[in-house]
């Protein structure tokens, strides 16, 4: 029945469906609560800080009560239970018992749980609210472009597509017309900065007036990535969904925000702006409560000693077989579905069953940890097994389906993101459950499943083109004869316990070399579907080159679609390199829309942190020139007008809508589309040049 | 004397051993190359254990360097022959 869970003085008031509208009601009895335990479970750490929270005005309720500090502990814990007045002070409460323990004691006496979760899921979790209403969600998409919302421009406004006005005062009637129409409970913004621009221009977005500013903008470092988290901002009795700041929303869409939306039970504000790790931890926390197992404030467990040659098989990374640079005939691909989370949950590869202590069974294919076994199930196979079990049921409801199905396409896609996630977040150093052990665990058991699939396809008589991680290609032995592909893959499935599917047939598959200077072991290639594989869907496959990066404008993209087309037509260099004339000479003649030679990058510094003269530094400082906010984590678009020239004038931005641009800039980046078409033919960019040189000469004349 | 000698055969077979994950993940027509080391290897296994070194991982390089250095030789004879 709830739509969104409000925050109004420390109070949280939950807003329910009403017939078309909403209902507000605050829920002033609610307390939420942290924990702390001591270290050997000590009582007298406890009271102490019992007695020094006594006349804390924060504090309401101080108990003792028993639960499990970790997923492996055999007993609980006696654990001091720490009542807080307002919701959204837990953090400030556990920051000073920090303090405390700080000067009084030895760092790790204390460890406290249950504090960093957001409010609302918070509020769900301790209550059995069910964030989900009980009505289809009714949505209004409200966005503005970039340059309009820097220059606090709201007449560039859209409302569902539709233009919001042409002054400030037309905007305003347009923007409350539609709310007051349509009455939504979600509005999807291109930014949500859109909420305080668009409350200066008198515009109330709440159901009731006034916003609040949840967090301030800022710029982080994940994975190794730089990222850009915008400032968050919540109107009274609807849900905000920032576009530019939604993982789920980029990868899927609202249908599969509302999927995790039962399935994890958190609202939908929050869950819309969760990092791809955060929605796997939701569903965790909530997991771990089914177990009576708190949430851990930070990570504790540090991993175990290991010997040496341990380390080093289990930080061996995935499985990869390299191909040689190639074309390939009559290939099948072969993949294990959803190889690494049917591992968790088959094989019950989970926080509190790898390396247990009582059981030394040497499970686990080269390391030789253990998998308890006098535990049913595991906590890992209770997490991923709904998403593995829906993701399947929603793939057969598809196949049933004629015609699309955008709605289950969304799902699987989002289930998809989550599962691939799991593992990378096992080893990943702060996740709250992680466990670097199991992130070991899953990839052994990932090799030797891939090299039993690899003996099993070779003895039945096929050679392996390419591995990695979960797929196999395999082409016929010309010395041998073979036993049917999906013959042998059934029969892998059968003696790996997870399903090795064949993904489809090729009727061939180039690979190109490894690029030198990456040194990423990326294999790039592209290939062409059979016939009885393609179905309605793409004809050729590609991965790694040119046309698939996202930094490629559209024209080069166009252009090497086109020659692989001829690549795949006359298998001759000599006709690809024809066809690379014609689009040289459509870029040479000024032929090109700027609109299709835009290339997107995102920046991971500001201007003045670049070092070298890149045209994204370029394009920053002209970004700048035209008063155009860009932080690092954001993306950039650009045409290159005169790539000779540094600073800002090398580059014009796209929506600056460009007249002009470098041909020659784009003729290099053409050319090398070019070569990785080429490249399996054992071409080089030299051939490719010396070829150029003479059907060039033969088409300039052609033009006089 | 016979003392050292069965000693190295059996490193050798003891590095085969451990390097079966490495020959499992080679392409199966490939793995015969593989093997044909270790045979080469215990070919002048004999000799090398006269040598008493520490490494038998360092005698093994060194015998099949040896059976290959001879297997060059020969071919380069019998392209010799045939000139
Ligand atoms: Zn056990």
């Amino acid at each position: 029945m709830t739509i969104t869970i409000d925050v109004e003085a420390g109070t949280p008031v939950r807003w329910v469906t009403d017939g078309d509208g909403a209902t507000p009601i605050p829920d002033p009895d609610y307390e939420p609560a942290l924990y702390a335990a001591a270290r050997n479970d000590r009582t007298r750490y406890l009271d102490w800080l019992a007695d020094a929270l006594a006349a804390d005005p924060k504090v309401t309720v101080l108990r003792t009560e028993r639960h499990f500090r970790s997923l492996g502990a055999e007993e609980r814990s006696p654990m001091l239970r720490i009542n807080v007045d307002r919701l959204g002070e837990v953090r400030q409460v556990a920051r000073e018992i920090r303090q405390r323990e700080h000067r009084e004691h030895a760092p790790g006496t204390l460890s406290l749980y249950d504090i960093d979760l957001d409010p609302g899921f918070r509020y769900c979790l301790d209550t059995d609210c069910d964030p989900a209403p009980d009505r289809p969600l009714r949505t209004l998409d409200l966005s503005l472009p970039p340059a309009a919302l820097a220059d606090g421009d709201v007449t560039k406004l859209s409302v569902e597509g539709n233009p919001g006005g042409d002054d400030h005062e037309a905007v305003r009637e347009t923007v409350e017309n539609t709310l007051a129409e349509r009455n939504p409970d979600v509005l999807v913004v291109s930014s949500a900065d859109l909420v305080p621009l668009l409350s200066k221009a008198g515009v109330d977005l709440g159901r009731r007036p006034g916003y609040r500013q949840l967090a301030g903008e800022s710029t982080y470092v994940s994975y190794g990535q730089v990222g850009h988290s915008p400032a968050r901002y919540a109107v009274p009795g609807r849900a905000i969904v920032d576009r530019s700041n939604s993982f789920l929303l980029s990868k899927s869409s609202m249908a599969g925000l509302r999927y995790f939306l039962d399935r994890v039970g958190k609202p939908l504000q929050e869950l819309a702006r969760d990092s791809i790790g955060g929605v796997l931890t939701a569903i965790e926390i909530r997991e771990a409560r089914n177990r009576d197992v708190l949430a851990p404030a930070q990570k504790r467990q540090t991993e175990r000693w290991k010997s040496l040659e341990t380390l080093h098989t289990a930080d061996r990374g995935g499985f990869s077989f390299q191909p040689e640079a190639a074309i390939y005939e009559n290939v099948h691909e072969l993949d294990f579905a959803s190889l690494y989370p049917n591992i968790i949950r088959e094989y019950r590869v989970s926080p509190e069953t790898v390396c247990c202590d009582c059981h030394d069974s040497g499970d686990v294919p080269e390391l030789g940890y253990s998998i308890c076994n006098s535990i049913d199930g595991s906590f890992l196979g209770d997490v991923l097994g709904p998403l593995l079990d829906d993701r399947r049921e929603l793939k057969n409801q598809r196949r049933e389906r004629t015609g699309p199905t955008p709605e289950l396409d969304a799902k699987i896609e989002a289930i998809k993101w989550v599962l691939v996630s799991c593992f990378g977040y096992q080893g990943y150093r702060h996740a709250k459950f992680g466990r670097i052990e199991v992130h070991e665990a899953i990839n052994a058991y990932a090799r030797e499943f891939m090299l039993t699939a690899k003996e099993h396809v070779e003895a039945a008589g096929w050679r392996v083109v390419h591995g990695i991680v979960d797929s196999l290609w395999v082409r016929p032995d010309p010395d041998r004869e073979q036993r049917p592909i999906r013959e042998v893959a059934a029969e892998v499935s059968e003696t790996v316990d997870i399903a090795l599917e064949h993904e489809g047939h090729f009727d061939w598959i180039a690979v190109c070399p490894r690029k030198r200077a990456s040194g990423s072991a990326l294999m790039r290639y592209f290939g062409r579907w059979g016939d009885e594989t393609v179905g309605d869907g793409e004809r050729y496959k590609l991965r790694g080159i040119e046309a698939r990066q996202r930094s490629t404008c559209p024209f080069v993209e166009r252009a090497q679609r086109d020659l692989l087309e001829v690549f795949d037509r006359e298998r001759a260099p000599e006709a690809v390199c024809g066809q690379l004339v014609r689009h040289l000479a459509t870029l040479n003649r000024g032929d090109v829309a700027t609109a299709d030679l835009q290339i997107t990058q995102r920046v991971s510094k500001s201007a003045d942190e670049y070092e070298c003269a890149s045209r994204a530094k370029a394009a920053l400082e002209r970004a700048e020139e035209v008063g155009l906010d860009r932080h690092p984590g954001q993306s950039v678009s650009y045409v290159v007008i005169d790539d000779d020239r540094r600073g800002p004038d090398r580059v014009r931005l796209a929506f600056e809508d460009p007249d002009a641009y470098d041909p020659d800039f784009y003729a290099d980046r053409v050319v090398r589309a070019a070569e990785s078409i080429l490249a399996p033919l054992g071409w080089e960019s030299d051939d490719i040049r010396r070829c150029l040189g003479e059907t060039w000469d033969a088409t300039l004349s052609s033009f006089e | 004397m016979g003392r050292t000698a069965p000693t190295l055969r059996e490193e050798f077979d003891r590095l085969e051993a451990e390097h079966r994950p490495f020959r499992r993940a080679l392409r199966r027509r490939h793995q015969p190359a593989f093997d044909q080391l270790f045979e080469r290897a215990r070919t002048h296994a004999d000799a090398a254990a006269q040598q008493n070194a520490a490494d038998p991982w360092r005698a093994f390089v060194l015998t099949v360097l040896l059976a290959q250095e001879l297997q060059v030789q020969r071919l380069s004879d019998d392209d010799h022959d045939r000139r």
